[in-house]
């Protein structure tokens, strides 16, 4: 089952090389069946447990190992799912947005990439995942032609750097204890010099693939760049793969010396994140650049989450967490669809495009601000949940109150520039007319998974509970 | 009535008005018949279903329904009598403003959308009155500010989109801090239905500070939308709204929303016991008595007719808050009752100042001179709310005034009297003015913007008929108070099972 | 008894169960009737008729209604009713002297209203919720509510000192407004402190002697003042004022006789009511009596029976005010002898100003009627018939006093006494009229300093231009622009690795 994840990609992706004509088919055939399979491996996972399988039946240490708990199959279902859904608005788009060809092969090899790192717990096996996810990233942001150039290079520059700090970290480990499977390195595990500097220098690099603050620069703008649908796999998805491993470091091979160390500049770069990128994404006067900002503010809940993880040991943090990370991507992806759809059909990039789109495009509008509303941790979205989670736990810890300030302020940050979208959208005064008439579909598209974060709630307690159980 | 309906009719009563709301949303403006006839449906559906709860609840039976949602925090929809005291109100006072709201935006753009919002926003209110514990409560006050954002920017103007501002950021300020403390109480005692005597009386010992937070942080959060003192800024700016808007707005919505949160909050949450015993009650009482006189006070000196009624919102809203802060029966009648005769008076001052405005382009206090021979029937309403808001019997503003005052002499607090008499002068001072006005002097020049919106009425007959209703309803019920059917009488049942806990 | 706390407000219930009740609701009912009827002809050609008779209505429903009251509640209904509607009644010339008076007889309403609603609340409180004043009876008082309900009611009774609006409102309204003003509405005060402060009350007992002093000053103070004005009208309602000062030391006495001055009271009420009311559409159609002997006959009937002429409605009450003066247990500080010189020094000053109203009701400036104008002869005939027939009614009166209330006909020496100070005050009048005794002018028609401060109220609660609160300008745009500039990539960039560096430095440090 996992490996027809892996595998049905892979061989869409070559197809679709073969035969270019079919691509938009096959990556929505290929979507579409992962997605059936990511929702019956979810379903096995929270029946039986965790899975584990060795790929080409070497044994355990040779072996490439793939498990998948309930939180891998969770990601794996929304990776499919959200692959699905901007493949479908691609094809919705891609003669009107003149997308390359290119985008179909990439955005597959894209999903390969993710879905092989949400299975893995090998260090190396990691590695090459990252670098696979980073080289289709980068190709995918150049897909926009010319402007699209310097970001790309930028990205692709920065990105190969922090691979690279990645890489030597995992080269000392391996010096030192001859092992990269999590597990095993884990028991193996020893607090000293040489594991502090390579935990560092990998958190470096995936610090800088994540875009966490200070490390955010090159996000905006390359997300920006970016076509409406590579934003949005690249803010939903790609990022939250660097946060994964970051994760799977410090949850389960760092030291409790070393992580009680970590947590508190991890909580204060998740403050910082929110603070900082909240104002920018206020400030920017350009409509992509403020969400893509708003993914950097929205990655600090998740800094903050693993900080405050790794400090207390409380599992509502782990909730949190992953909570953050679901419900960010499901509405980013909206947030990114809606904001796209939109500036192409009012045409320009700035903000002030939106002005009166709450008349010229009611639904895209409507979209963006259900998906907004999730962002600012309204009730009943899945953005409330992780706040909730988040606040349950900080209220348990007791004399937290700094935090929870900062949350109030990072929140009313947060609605403030969603809402100064929408309060522009309902400027009647001299709207701006759109270019073409308003396509239906796409508007659709980007309202799915805005009203999917809101869903989430249905399943509000058992998410909660199981991710808080498996919270890695 | 059968275990289904016992379930399900809370539910109900929430999808009459929401599913007409989302089917408004896709219509077309050009589908005006459609529109309204869903409008109406849904209003009339909900009349029904209310009223069907409304005489089982009397019967003593209790309604639950709920959704699984957080660990410990159900999504809990449940009628009791205090809930149906607002439901009522809102679901009666959403008739009136439906009619009127058709009326007022004849031939005005984008129609379809404020309907959809208009239902959207009932269907919160109706929700928040339904909610059965504080994390529900919490879902649905959020969801009312997001609902009556639109309807507030609804005009589009610069003026009204900067009040959309103001307004969103004190509202959802407000529902941080709300959230916050809702976080706080659950993570001390989950999140249990409301019930009558409270349940943090369980916990009180050696949690007094954090409690005292909690209930800081939800007055904070509920004192927002009931526009206490220090948070009432966004009220007077959101006047800019269309008159139904803020009809609801003032009389049903978002204001009635806040203080119907802290009845709950006193009443259901905490409890009288824990409020006496962390000393709760005193700091309450002291800000809704500084918010009354200060309203009054600011109302004073506004020229523009709906500026003035928003400022006297702000005092009349925080009657209610007294009313229970007092902590006594009598004041609780008081307070409860005044929740539905200050919706009523309200709404029927907003329509009137509405009514000025579309026929004859009325917004300052000084055009007014002489409009009693022009428009004598809305003239005439006008002056009823007036005195009702003052407090004059036979109106219903005397009912609750009196309940207060003899709830302020029950608790022994005399000096809330003064409060009351200073705050009924001051509303005398700037109501009279207006009525004097309207009554006794001339007309001096032509109107602003004269329209001919009828040939039979003084106006269109949809923007006179609400008034009409809502202005006879406020006398009846003053007149009336003593009947089985009166909200003075809902009041005393609820406060009979409130009080009657121990 | 009616009850209606079914129906109507919780407590609801009328009825006219009592001994004063009745004969107020009766009496009321008569003037009003017949001040109606009066108002048929003269408001005939008022351009703004309609307006007059809603208003009248609704007075005469408030009065009735809150005779009738027997809860707080339907009193307090009727005291509005009356107390807000007789503000059209005041404004109903609709001139600038007319809209000044009514504001501040507005505002002095409002006023009382508060004051009594709060009154009546300790007081409901203090008798456990129950509304129905004859369960009160037996609550004692407390000062606070004691104090609200004097002020309360006694700003509509307008003795002194919170007569201020009554000067200024009764001249201003049209001639049967007036008289129901002066006659039946501010009774209402009266009867209110009757029916909430009961007379055997111990607080009561304590204050009564303060209250009769105050009805003595009153009683004083309005006929001094009265004699400073040249307007009928004015000294018409000063006169009330010392009347009102009259009934308020009787109501004193209640308490201090244990009850036994009501019926003097009750027909005190009904005899001023009558005789102002006489006196007031008299000053209302004076021009019209000008040489006519029998018109003039019935203003010098009326005016000596407010004088106290023997065998009149005043002598009789004068003479049972006296009476239970002296019956009275006083306080030792009072001297009952000298209480009673004072009533006799009363009765010339009360003869003084009526002879001085006679002689401004002849004084050419006085003589315009509202009514000289329009009216037909027919009109005016039947007004004059009404008048005649009220004038008859209060000369009838002393034997339905004698007869109801069992009211004593005054002995010869009693007679006497009534007699001299009529004597007196012709002399006085004589006196001054041939010496020409006049104070400096500016003493005389002042404009009473009330306005003045109720005009500051209004200007308090109605600026006249609201003044607009300036914020400096202030924006943080050029800064944000100038920290926009200097944080180009490279800078960010660099700041970010210092970070990372710092993070490396603080993780080995913690191993």
């Amino acid at each position: 089952m996992m490996v027809l994840l892996l595998v049905l990609p892979l061989l869409g992706a070559l197809l679709m090389l073969l035969w270019p004509k079919v691509a938009p088919l096959l990556t929505l055939l290929t979507a579409a069946v992962c997605s059936l399979v990511a929702l019956q491996l979810v379903s096995r996972v929270s029946e039986q447990g965790s899975l584990q399988i060795l790929l080409a039946g070497w044994p355990s240490g040779l072996a490439i190992s793939l498990e998948a708990n309930s939180l891998s199959s969770l990601l794996i279902l929304l990776t499919t799912v959200l692959q699905l859904l901007v493949a479908l608005y691609a094809v919705a788009t891609y003669r009107r947005d003149k997308l390359g060809a290119g985008f179909w092969p990439l955005s597959s090899l894209l999903q390969l990439g993710l879905t092989a790192l949400w299975l893995s717990r090998d260090l190396f096996n990691l590695y090459v995942c990252l670098e696979l996810l980073g080289i289709a990233a980068v190709a995918l942001v150049s897909l926009s032609g010319d402007k699209a150039i310097k970001p790309a290079l930028n990205y692709l520059l920065l990105s190969l750097f922090g691979s690279l700090c990645y890489l030597l970290g995992v080269a000392m480990l391996y010096g030192a204890y001859g092992v990269l499977d999590i597990s095993a390195l884990a028991l193996q595990w020893q607090a000293n010099l040489l594991s502090s500097a390579a935990l560092v220098l990998m958190t470096l690099g995936l610090m800088l693939k994540a875009a966490l603050w200070p490390l955010h620069a090159w996000l905006p703008a390359a997300h920006a760049a970016a076509p409406a649908p590579v934003s949005a796999l690249l803010s939903a998805l790609v990022v939250k793969g660097p946060l994964f491993i970051l994760c799977l470091l410090w949850l389960q091979l760092a030291a409790t010396t070393q992580a009680q160390a970590m947590a508190p500049l991890f909580s204060f770069c998740g403050l910082a994140a929110l603070l900082l990128g909240g104002i920018a994404a206020l400030r920017t006067p350009l409509a992509k650049n403020m969400v893509a900002y708003s993914t950097v503010a929205q990655l600090g809940y998740a800094t903050l989450a693993l900080g405050l993880l790794l400090q207390f040991n409380q599992p509502l943090f782990a909730a949190a967490l992953w909570l953050f990370v679901l419900a960010h991507a499901l509405a980013k992806a909206a947030c990114f669809l809606a904001i796209g759809e939109m500036t192409a059909t009012l045409g320009g990039k700035r903000l002030n495009t939106l002005k009166g789109a709450s008349q010229t495009m009611p639904l895209a509008m409507f979209a963006f601000a259900v998906a907004g509303g999730s962002l600012i941790g309204l009730p009943p979205s899945g953005g409330f949940l992780a706040k909730w989670a988040l606040l349950q736990g900080l209220w348990l810890q007791g004399d937290q109150l700094l935090y929870l300030l900062a949350i109030v302020v990072v929140t009313l940050l947060s609605a403030a520039y969603v809402f100064r979208v929408v309060a522009l959208a309902f400027d009647r005064a001299k709207p701006v007319k759109p270019d073409f008439a308003p396509h239906i579909v796409p508007q659709w598209l980007a309202l799915l998974p805005a009203l999917a974060v809101w869903a989430m709630t249905l399943y509000s307690e058992p998410l909660l509970r199981l991710l808080k159980q498996e919270g890695l | 009535m059968s275990p289904f309906w016992q379930q399900y009719l809370p539910l109900a009563i929430i999808l009459s008005s929401l599913l007409p709301g989302l089917i408004i949303f896709t219509l077309k403006e050009t589908q005006v018949k459609l529109r309204i006839s869903l409008n109406l449906l849904g209003v009339s559906i909900k009349l029904v279903l209310v009223l069907l709860m409304w005489q089982a609840v009397k019967a003593g039976q209790q309604f639950y329904f709920s959704l699984p949602f957080l660990p410990g925090a159900d999504l809990v929809l449940q009628g009791d009598a205090l809930s149906l005291l607002f439901v009522v109100l809102s679901s009666v006072l959403w008739l009136a403003t439906t009619i009127y709201a058709i009326g007022y935006l004849e031939h005005s753009p984008l129609r379809s959308r404020f309907f959809g919002y208009f239902s959207l926003c009932v269907s919160a209110t109706v929700g928040l009155a339904l909610a059965g514990n504080l994390v529900t409560f919490l879902l649905f006050y959020e969801l009312l500010t997001l609902a009556t954002f639109p309807l507030v920017v609804h005009r589009g103007t610069a003026e009204s989109l900067a009040a959309g501002r103001k307004y969103l950021a004190y509202t959802l300020s407000g529902g941080v801090i709300l959230m916050l403390g809702v976080a706080l109480l659950h993570s001390l005692v989950q999140s249990p239905l409301f019930t009558p005597g409270g349940y943090v009386a369980a916990v009180l010992s050696g949690n007094e500070g954090l409690l005292m937070l909690a209930f800081a942080l939800m007055i904070t959060g509920l004192g927002v939308k009931a526009a206490l003192l220090p948070l009432h800024g966004w009220l007077p700016q959101a006047m800019v709204a269309p008159a139904p808007v803020s009809a609801l707005l003032h009389a049903v919505a978002v204001v009635k929303a806040g203080a119907f949160g802290i009845i709950r909050l006193v009443y259901d949450v905490f409890g009288v016991e824990s409020m006496y015993a962390l000393q709760l009650a005193q700091p309450l009482m002291l800000l809704a008595a500084a918010t009354i006189l200060y309203g009054s006070w600011r109302a004073l000196a506004q020229q523009d007719i709906k500026r003035r009624l928003a400022y006297s919102t702000i005092s009349q809203v925080s009657y209610i808050t007294l009313g229970v802060a007092m902590l006594g029966p009598l004041a609780a009648v008081g307070g409860l009752v005044h929740l539905v005769h200050q919706g009523v008076m309200k709404i029927t001052l907003f329509f009137c100042a509405g009514n000025f405005a579309e026929t004859l382009g009325i917004h300052k206090i000084r055009e007014l001179n002489g409009v009693g021979r022009r428009m004598p029937i809305t003239a005439m309403a006008f002056t009823l709310g007036a005195l009702g808001m003052i407090g004059v019997p036979p109106t219903a503003g005397f009912i609750s005034k009196w309940y207060l005052g003899l709830g302020a002499a029950e608790v022994e607090q005399p000096w809330l009297i003064l409060v009351f008499a200073l705050s009924g002068l001051m509303n005398a001072a700037y109501f009279l003015p207006v009525i004097y006005r309207m009554w006794f002097l001339p007309q001096s020049g032509p109107w602003p913007a004269e329209q001919r919106l009828s040939n039979r009425f003084e106006t269109h007959w949809m923007l006179l008929f609400p008034v009409i209703f809502t202005a006879i309803l406020l006398v009846l019920m003053g007149v009336f108070a003593g009947t089985e059917l009166s909200p003075l009488s809902w009041a005393q049942l609820i406060v009979e099972r409130e009080f009657r806990h121990d | 008894m009616i009850d209606l706390s079914n129906w109507l407000w919780p407590g609801a219930a009328l009825g006219l169960g009592d001994e004063f009740t009745r004969p107020w609701w009766y009496f009321s009912l008569l003037l009003w009737l017949l001040f109606g009827g009066f108002s048929l002809l003269s408001q005939r050609h008022d351009p703004r008729a309609v307006r007059y008779w809603l208003f009248f209505v609704l007075c005469f429903a408030g009065n009735m209604l809150l005779i009738a009251a027997l809860d707080a509640v339907s009193f307090y209904l009727g005291f509005s009713l009356l107390s807000l509607s007789a503000y059209g009644l005041v404004i109903h010339s609709n001139t600038a002297k007319a809209r000044r008076a009514g504001r501040l007889y507005l505002q002095l309403a409002v006023l009382g209203e508060i004051l009594l609603f709060s009154g009546l609340i300790l007081r409901a409180s203090a008798a456990d919720g129950r509304f129905d004043w004859h369960s009160w009876q037996t609550v004692p008082l407390e000062p606070l509510t004691l104090t609200l309900l004097l002020l309360g009611l006694g700003l509509k009774a307008g003795f002194w000192p919170l007569h201020w609006w009554l000067p200024q409102a009764h001249p201003v309204a049209p001639a049967p407004a007036s008289a129901l003003l002066s006659g039946v509405m501010i009774k209402a005060g009266l009867l209110g402190m009757l029916m909430f402060l009961p007379a055997t009350d111990t607080l009561m007992q304590q204050w009564a002697p303060l209250l009769l002093v105050i009805g003595l000053i009153s009683a004083f103070y309005g006929i001094l003042a009265g004699l400073l004005y040249t307007q009928p009208k004015v000294i018409l309602a000063y006169s009330s004022v010392s009347q009102m000062g009259y009934l308020l030391l009787l109501f004193a006495l209640l308490s201090l006789t244990g009850v036994a001055a009501l019926p003097v009271l009750l027909a005190y009420v009904v005899h001023h009511g009558m005789a102002k009311g006489s006196l007031f559409l008299y000053a209302g159609m004076a021009g019209e009596a000008a040489g006519r002997i029998w018109r003039q006959a019935l203003f010098w009937l009326a005016a000596l029976s407010m004088m106290a002429l023997p065998l009149s409605s005043g002598a009789l009450v004068k003479t049972g005010l006296k009476t239970q003066l002296a019956a009275a247990n006083l306080p030792a500080w009072l001297n009952g002898g000298a209480l009673s010189q004072l009533l006799t020094m009363g009765a010339v000053l009360t003869a003084l100003l009526l002879l001085h109203l006679a002689a401004q009701l002849r004084a050419p400036n006085n003589k315009q009627s509202n009514h000289t104008a329009k009216a037909s002869a027919v009109n005016s005939a039947g007004r004059w018939a009404f008048l005649t027939l009220l004038v008859s009614a209060l000369w009838l009166l002393p034997w339905f006093m004698v007869q109801q209330w069992q009211l004593a006909w005054p002995t010869l020496a009693q007679y006497a006494g009534l007699i001299w100070p009529l004597l007196l005050a012709l002399l006085l009048r004589w006196l001054w009229y041939k010496l020409g005794w006049q104070l400096p002018a500016y003493w005389y028609n002042r404009n009473a300093a009330v306005l003045y401060y109720s005009l500051r109220l209004k200007r308090l609660y109605q600026p006249v231009s609201q003044q607009q609160r300036q914020w400096p300008a202030f924006s943080l745009r050029p800064l944000e622009r100038r920290l926009n500039r200097m944080l180009q990539l490279l800078v960010v960039a660099t700041t970010a690795l210092l970070c990372c560096l710092m993070f490396v430095a603080l993780i080995f440090s913690a191993v």
